[in-house]
């Protein structure tokens, strides 16, 4: 795991980021905040170029990685700080922080001086970047893991832009923008401090055309974002804010966030040769081969690193691969969420529904997930994700949303949310616009109802729903598991070892669940592979048709009327996430698998038999009762996460039906041979 | 003695081993030959640092290098703290033919001697020996250097230049003598190596090795095992135990941990 470097900077520990959590750094009061999010989409057009601004003017020019915002560090000056930090989108020049400090050379500058240094410090980074070398070999060697590494910064006036990016990466301007914002919390976390969280945005149709671009495993690039503040008074807002984002096509949150944890910080201390250094150090990484457990060199840290099977086969801790216990601290499971600060905290408030939670969750019901920090929400939603597993993912999912992206008029909106969508935002404002959501769960630790929140006076009404989990629709179908209730209550108030203990123990739990839930569907499914002397024949009979008659993952002939969703995912291995918008990309890896003897496929899935098959052998999640296990399948069943499963599956079967003799398979399947085998689970 | 890894769940020590030195002086070269036996001429420039590994056996334990060969191209210097941070061993390299490298590789056992991990393992390799050797193979001065060629470095290999091969011993600017009398003072191991020819590579990872607490990184508590293996025993002025932080008071700083 990642190690952290004893760098004061590093402020994550929960207490602090909760007492601060409502302070905005750029939208200064949540009253405010719609009309600031409507004006500031509309500033968008200016946001990605501020080339017409000049520099070299001024021989002071602050170097990357100031020392001069470091001097300030080792002052404890005042515990507070300046409440109201002006808007990105409405950049008011009177409005300045107010400071700690006395008269301070910085403020007696003329302002359009500031303006001018700040924009050449933005452009110096632009070059270095530009100069740093970009061997075609080495890049492309690196980018078998990463897409390229953004630096973002806060320019007065467009807000965060990405200053660049290396090795050079082509971006639509839309990606652009929603990277940059994705890469700063739009809620002040601490005075000065870092933090590391990620971020999924949608990647634009038309990229293919670009030459430094290829597509993306699943339509999305994911940001792994550290971003650093630090008290700057040559900065008109008072701080120096940047973020530097690992870009990649993986959804490995555990690996990528251990990387931005080690080189964040590094970059914070040694500015752009660092980057030439990482992504030559990422070159050099073996490739991320499916199943593999790697030793991966990265700035002076190596990385234990298992590479999951496929993206929904489940990670377990129990694992051998590492060639001794797994431990947290020095082992990564490529696709689980980052475990630390222990998981377990972010849901204190909420340890009695997560029975409730992961039934939502696996029935792809939508949940806004509301933290204070980009950390606690995307936290949580990888870790939520990661519990779904083996189940396909079905939904759209966003481990930290921002009212500026592009996206956002199509997620969040009137309309009921979609199904599976899971939204991690921070900014209260989006409490109010999912006010029509049927499941809010908020991160953290809960408030003692006699004491209100505490909330600075000028913040005015509630900021973001009180940590807990609401829903109005949701009845649990499963008892709770009364004994890890207590073990996880218990640990909530030991140590962190305890904690992390209890979050592994949690999250083998519901894991093993997800496994569970899927068991007697497996069960029946078994009995739809051809026999042998099925098989036999179909052979013989297509042994005279020489031709391969593509068929597109047959689902169309289904008689279940649950069948339907699946026709729109015909390929969820690899495409495990697309809402239905996005389905056509022509990313898409070809069907290879459904070529062959047409003849050889699962025989069609049927409702009722299903249920005949459940009532004959159980299952072995706890119900309350029989009726609500009829009534929980008949929900799943309906669900996009079935359909997703049932094509999967199909799939799977068919590749291994046609692997037979001789004939033309020309990708072996990458999970488990037979839908029977789902991973057994303790 | 580095016979490469198999694939068995043997329980090895971890060592993790920083490689440093002035640009050109052939830091991968002699990583290269250590871990894969081989040598290319005309190594390209390394960029940050390159991680390798290696494991060796020595008399009954398994040890497993984690090498970080860092650039040494001065733009990267900055970035050396973190490659050495927590190192159990350094092979500060330098290049018999050209006396400068031998004034930085002082300087970087000055920084890790100040800076590393107090108990860390400092081997001293003069590189490139192949060069001075009159009665090595002949062709040597006519085939290509087995330079790190690099547009900071103003110094190519000179044995690409000289036209005479018969008088190699010119070409050296660093007396053996004096590089050895500086590790003696300054407790490092010593080794004149050639990761052309493969001369004296692989004997500075086994007294590195013979050289490293292991019980200490075990965390058990058995006696270290002070006993020299047979072959390859060059220097016997660095039994002391650990290195001595002291005699370089005198020399001036050389601060870097920016």
């Amino acid at each position: 795991m990642a190690p952290r470097y004893p760098t004061i900077l590093n402020l994550e520990a929960p207490e602090l980021e909760e007492d601060i959590g409502d302070l905005s750094p750029y939208l200064s009061l949540p009253s405010s905040t719609s009309s600031q999010a409507s004006s500031s989409t509309s500033t968008f057009g200016a946001s990605t170029s501020l080339a017409g601004l000049t520099d070299g003017e001024l021989d002071d020019v602050i170097p990357i990685g100031s020392t001069l915002a470091l001097d300030t560090l080792d002052t404890p000056t005042n515990t507070r700080f300046p409440r109201q930090l002006p808007s990105p989108s409405v950049p008011s020049l009177s409005n300045l922080p107010e400071r700690p400090q006395q008269i301070s050379r910085s403020t007696t500058v003329p302002e359009t001086l500031h303006l001018k240094k700040e924009s050449s410090r933005v452009h110096k980074v632009r070059e270095e970047l530009q100069a740093l070398s970009r061997d075609p070999a080495t890049v492309a060697k690196m980018r078998r893991w990463i897409m390229g590494i953004a630096v973002v910064e806060f320019d007065l006036d467009s807000g965060p832009v990405v200053e660049g990016i290396y090795p050079p990466l082509d971006l639509l301007p839309t990606e652009l923008q929603n990277i940059a914002f994705c890469s700063f919390p739009d809620s002040m976390q601490f005075d000065q401090g870092s933090q590391t969280y990620s971020f999924r945005i949608r990647e634009q149709s038309s990229t293919q055309l670009m030459p430094n671009r290829r597509p993306t495993e699943d339509g999305f690039i994911y940001g792994f974002s550290h971003f650093i503040q630090r008290r700057d008074s040559s900065s008109k807002r008072g701080y120096s804010q940047r973020s530097l984002v690992i870009l990649t096509q993986y959804q490995y949150p555990a690996l990528y966030s251990g990387v931005s944890n080690i080189i964040g910080p590094l970059f914070g201390e040694h500015g752009t040769p660092m980057l030439e250094a990482a992504c030559h150090n990422i070159a050099t990484w073996p490739d991320p081969t499916l199943g593999k457990t790697l030793e991966l060199g990265f700035l002076g840290t190596v990385l234990h690193v298992e590479i999951p099977h496929s993206i929904d086969s489940q990670q377990v801790t129990a694992t051998s691969s590492f060639n001794e216990k797994y431990d947290p601290k020095s082992h990564i499971l490529a696709m689980s969420a980052p475990f630390t600060p222990p998981p377990i905290l972010l849901f204190e408030a909420c340890l009695p529904n997560l029975w409730s939670i992961w039934e939502c969750l696996v029935l792809c019901e939508p949940i806004l997930i509301f933290g204070t920090s980009p950390a606690q929400t995307s936290q949580a939603v990888w870790w939520l994700r990661d519990l779904l597993r083996p189940i396909p993912l079905a939904g759209d999912i966003r481990p930290y949303f921002t009212m500026q992206d592009s996206d956002h008029a199509q997620l969040v909106n009137k309309l009921p949310p979609k199904a599976g969508l899971l939204l991690g935002v921070t900014n209260p404002f989006f409490e109010k616009s999912c006010m029509h959501w049927p499941h809010i769960l908020s991160l953290g630790r809960r408030i003692p109802a006699a004491s209100p929140r505490q909330k600075s006076p000028s913040l005015g009404s509630s900021a973001g729903p009180a940590p807990g989990w609401k829903t109005r629709t949701h009845k649990r179908y499963i008892s709770k598991d009364r004994v890890l209730l207590k073990q996880l209550e218990l640990a909530i108030r030991g140590g962190d070892n305890a904690r992390m203990d209890a979050s592994l123990a949690l999250r083998r739990h519901f894991c093993s669940r997800s496994t569970q839930l899927i068991a007697p569907l497996a069960r029946y499914l078994n009995s739809l592979i051809p026999s042998p002397t099925e098989v036999h024949h179909a052979r013989k009979a297509t042994a005279t048709l020489s031709t391969y008659t593509p068929i597109i993952s047959s689902t169309s002939s289904l008689n279940s009327p649950a069948a339907s969703p699946m026709s729109t995912y015909s390929s969820p291995a690899f495409k495990s996430s697309v809402s239905s918008t996005s389905l056509s990309s022509s990313s898409m890896p070809l069907h290879n698998a459904a070529r062959g003897h047409s003849a050889l496929r699962l025989k069609p899935f049927n409702t009722a038999h299903f249920f005949a098959s459940l009532k004959a052998h159980g299952s072995t999640l706890p119900f309350k009762s029989t009726s609500k296990r009829t009534e929980f399948y008949e929900r799943w069943l309906k669900s996009p996460a079935f359909g997703a499963w049932l094509a999967q599956q199909e799939q799977i079967v068919q590749t291994i039906l046609n692997e037979a003799p001789a004939s033309i398979v020309s990708t072996p399947p990458s999970r488990s041979a037979t839908p029977a085998t789902t991973p057994a689970r303790a | 003695m580095a016979d490469s890894a198999s694939g068995t769940a043997d329980k090895s020590v971890q060592v993790k081993l920083v490689l440093l030195g002035e640009a050109a002086v052939g830091k991968s070269s002699v990583v290269l030959r250590f871990v894969s036996n081989e040598f290319q001429p005309n190594k390209e420039p390394t960029i940050g640092a390159a991680f390798l590994t290696q494991k060796c056996r020595l008399e009954d334990r398994i040890l497993r290098y984690e090498i970080w060969d860092t650039a040494g191209q001065e733009r990267f210097h900055s970035l050396a703290p973190m490659y050495y941070r927590n190192a159990q061993a350094a092979v500060v390299v330098y290049d018999v033919t050209k006396a400068s490298s031998l004034e930085k590789a002082k300087s970087w056992v000055k920084e890790l001697q100040r800076q590393a991990n107090p108990n860390i393992v400092i081997a001293l390799a003069g590189n490139k020996v192949d060069l001075v050797q009159s009665s090595a193979s002949s062709p040597s001065a006519a085939s290509p250097p087995e330079s790190e060629d690099e547009a900071d470095d103003a110094t190519a290999t000179p044995g690409e230049t000289a036209g005479s091969p018969s008088e190699p011993e010119s070409l050296r600017q660093v007396p053996r003598e004096e590089a050895q009398a500086y590790a003696t003072e300054a407790g490092l191991l010593f080794f004149e190596t050639s990761a052309k020819t493969g001369e004296g590579i692989v004997d500075i990872f086994t007294e590195i090795a013979k050289k490293i607490p292991i019980e200490h990184i075990l965390a058990a508590t058995r006696g270290t095992s002070g006993r020299p293996g047979a072959s390859g025993s060059r220097v016997e002025a660095t039994r002391q135990p650990g290195v001595n932080l002291e005699e370089d008071a005198t020399k001036g700083k050389d601060a870097c941990n920016c």
